[in-house]
């Protein structure tokens, strides 16, 4: 009987959806305890010139990007590392993989502490090394490069698994002929690792950007949005207009939008890997 | 007074001593006469009620003494304590969905009074405080100060009792004013002029910390706006934080902490400011008197017993330090009002609040700041209690405007405190934030 999953799945998600869609469309805000009122697409236009949307999808894709630039290769790096046979391996890939156990709010709120100015021992030990004491959270210029950090502190380990697993079932013999053949390290590495391994790193990047797009406790937890709006993010904009602002229609009209920008990167990554791999059966 | 006395002794004391012609009448009356008879702690036992807490100190010494209103009246306690932001959020969320089951939760009229008390969230309070069927005969409220009573008072409604009176003031460490040779300020131009003084970069003290992060800094800037002569609303109720005061205001607040506070300011809340005086790298800091208690717990602070406390310094606008106070409220729409109204009496009760005092809360009731376990406790000094008396004899509860969409407009100005802290052009800024304010005034008339 397929109809209490169908009825579930409608309760679930569909209706939430529709009903967003349908607040998007009116005029709501929650704490003038007005009821909804029809405005057709006004909310729409009004997100289109508005300063603070524009501004927090910078934010987004900037915090996105600088943290793929920085996890993909540095997970792929932790991959090989730990793919290779040593003592301790079994320890190593375990260590490897508890930052992303533990719960995003308790990180972040350890690494305010660490990054505290004043207090931190980041700064301490930084000035150890002749270095200038810096205002991590507190400076616009500095705050998403140090979110940045944390997140790959976090994350970076779910790349290098995601990694560990290709590696895996790469066949011997590619390495063999190719040594054979007198190929060096590196282009073994770049003529037949990476080769096998780029469906898997497209879908681990794919993994980690829809996250990224969508990070919300760990800049709550450490900067609110701030200093300011400098680490205000999309997901934390819309957070502000709902909880903050009480401004229902209009935060709904964002989530929409919200969720076709993020709907819109899987695709074009989907897209991206299925054009990759059949050009990879081709050759 | 005698006839409330009577209704004190109660309706099953007037049925025995009645007579025979009350008698005739007693079994009508008997299940009213029941409910409404003589006050009892124990009525509602075995009854479940649920509070939302605010978790700072106020509240936490609120939530150790629940056990003991647990075995008084064998009604049990469901209670929730979340992080202020957190706090308010659920409040809201909760009540505005209509179907909560908080009974209790703890308010702070100059943050949500305007907006719960327009949205109808607040039970009043009066009739319950007046009806001695319902009120324990010895609380006593002429024990609790008229400016106790009007800081859980909003537009002229009891909203709250209250667990706490505060305000804000003049921290100073001591051992850092008598090192530089400077004595505590007593105007806003000796306390930048101090900070000046104070400020030592390469050892890292700094002369001044205050909250820096956007929307959680206006409490304390609101002190600075006032007393230089600046206002949040005008008497039409338009806004007016671009007046030449405010903006002078707004720029004292960021020279003070971008020339003499620590780094990283604008994203400093109490807790930083606190670790901060508390870690000896903070000499001045203006914040709530709440937290007397935590900087005189030597287990945690460095600067126990060195501390003194001195009203906020006045300025060319006057002496307009923000006063407040913590209150327990119930919410119109509990199910289980007189249970909850046992509650909030026992939290205002003089039991109650002498364990609060005595962890650092300034008291609304007179007996308390008069009973001698409170004057020996060692953490609230003298100046303490002075600066607070004084705080609550002249303060303002304006520490936020007093408008419906407050944590909106707070973000404004919040901006424009950034901007001063960064030493950004706060004309345009103020302006901007003008605009913005008066245009969630406009949303919110509905």
């Amino acid at each position: 009987m397929p109809a209490p999953a169908v009825a579930a799945l409608l309760a679930l998600m569909v209706f939430p959806l529709v009903y967003t869609v349908w607040l998007s469309l009116n005029r709501w805000i929650v704490s003038a305890q007005a009821r909804p009122s029809f405005v057709g697409l006004a909310n729409y236009v009004q997100l289109a010139h508005d300063p603070s949307f524009w501004h927090a999808l910078g934010r987004t894709l900037l915090f996105c990007a600088f943290g793929l630039a920085l996890q993909v290769p540095l997970g792929l790096g932790l991959a090989l590392l730990v793919h290779r046979e040593f003592r301790g391996r079994g320890v190593a890939r375990t260590l490897l993989l508890l930052p992303m156990m533990a719960t995003p709010a308790a990180i972040a709120l350890v690494w305010s502490m660490m990054l505290e100015p004043s207090l931190g021992v980041l700064n301490y030990a930084l000035s150890l090394l002749g270095v200038a004491k810096r205002a991590w959270l507190a400076d616009p210029a500095l705050v998403i490069p140090a979110l940045v950090v944390v997140d790959t502190w976090q994350w970076c380990p779910l790349i290098a698994l995601f990694c560990l697993a290709g590696l895996a079932v790469i066949p011997a013999e590619p390495y063999e002929a190719a040594r054979i053949d007198g190929a060096t390290a590196w282009q073994q590495f770049r003529y037949v690792t990476l080769p096998f391994l780029r469906p898997i790193l497209v879908v681990a990047a794919m993994f980690r950007a829809i996250d990224s797009l969508k990070t919300f406790d760990l800049i709550y937890v450490m900067t609110q949005g701030g200093p300011g709006r400098a680490s205000e993010t999309l997901n934390l904009f819309g957070f502000h207009l709902a909880f903050h602002y009480f401004n229902m229609g209009y935060a709904s009209a964002f989530l929409v939008v919200f969720l076709a920008l993020v709907l819109g990167a899987s695709l074009a990554l989907i897209a991206l890997r299925e054009r990759r791999s059949a050009t990879a059966y081709v050759a | 007074m005698g006839n409330e006395s009577i209704r004190n002794i109660g309706v099953r004391r007037r049925v025995v001593l009645g007579g025979a012609g009350a008698l005739a009448v007693i079994p009508a009356l008997a299940p009213l006469a029941r409910a409404q008879g003589a006050f009892d702690w124990r009525r509602h036992a075995g009854t479940t009620i649920r509070l939302l807490a605010n978790r700072i100190p106020p509240g936490d010494l609120l939530l150790k003494q629940i056990p003991e209103f647990e075995a008084k009246t064998g009604i049990k306690v469901n209670v929730q304590s979340l992080p202020e932001e957190q706090f308010r959020q659920r409040i809201v969320v909760e009540m505005t969905a209509g179907n909560s089951d908080i009974d209790v939760f703890m308010t702070l009229i100059g943050n949500e009074g305007t907006k719960f008390l327009k949205a109808g969230w607040y039970e009043p309070v009066k009739p319950y405080l007046d009806n001695p069927t319902l009120t324990a005969s010895d609380f006593d409220a002429a024990d609790i100060g008229q400016g106790a009573w009007d800081s859980q008072t909003v537009f002229g409604t009891l909203i709250a009792t209250p667990i706490e009176v505060g305000g804000h003031c003049l921290m100073a460490n001591k051992t850092l004013l008598q090192q530089a040779g400077v004595a505590p300020p007593r105007t806003l131009d000796e306390m930048e002029a101090a900070a000046r003084k104070l400020t030592d970069r390469s050892k890292e003290i700094y002369g001044v910390s205050l909250r820096g992060r956007r929307g959680q800094a206006v409490g304390i800037f609101s002190n600075f706006l006032h007393n230089m002569g600046g206002a949040w609303l005008d008497k039409n109720e338009n806004p007016t934080i671009n007046t030449p005061e405010a903006i002078a205001a707004f720029e004292m607040y960021g020279r003070l902490l971008r020339e003499y506070g620590p780094p990283g300011s604008t994203n400093h809340t109490f807790s930083e400011v606190n670790a901060l005086l508390m870690a000896g790298k903070a000499a001045l800091v203006v914040e709530g008197t709440v937290f007397a208690g935590f900087y005189e717990d030597a287990s945690k602070s460095r600067v126990a017993g060195q501390i003194g406390y001195h009203p906020m310094p006045p300025g060319p606008g006057g002496d307009h330090p923000v006063v407040n106070g913590w209150g327990v409220a119930m919410y119109s729409g509990s199910k289980k009002k007189q249970a909850a109204w046992h509650f909030m009496q026992w939290s205002s009760s003089r039991e109650t609040l002498l364990g609060l005092a005595m962890g650092g809360q300034g008291s609304p009731r007179a007996s308390v700041w008069n009973d001698s376990r409170f004057k020996s406790a060692s953490n609230s000094p003298p100046d303490w209690r002075e600066t607070l008396l004084h705080t609550v004899k002249v303060g303002t509860p304006l520490f936020a405007p007093p408008v419906i969409p407050v944590l909106e407009v707070r973000d404004y100005i919040g901006d424009v405190i950034v901007e001063a802290i960064g030493g950004g052009n706060v004309r345009a800024a103020a302006n901007r934030a003008n605009e913005q304010f008066k245009k969630a005034l406009a949303e919110n008339k509905g």
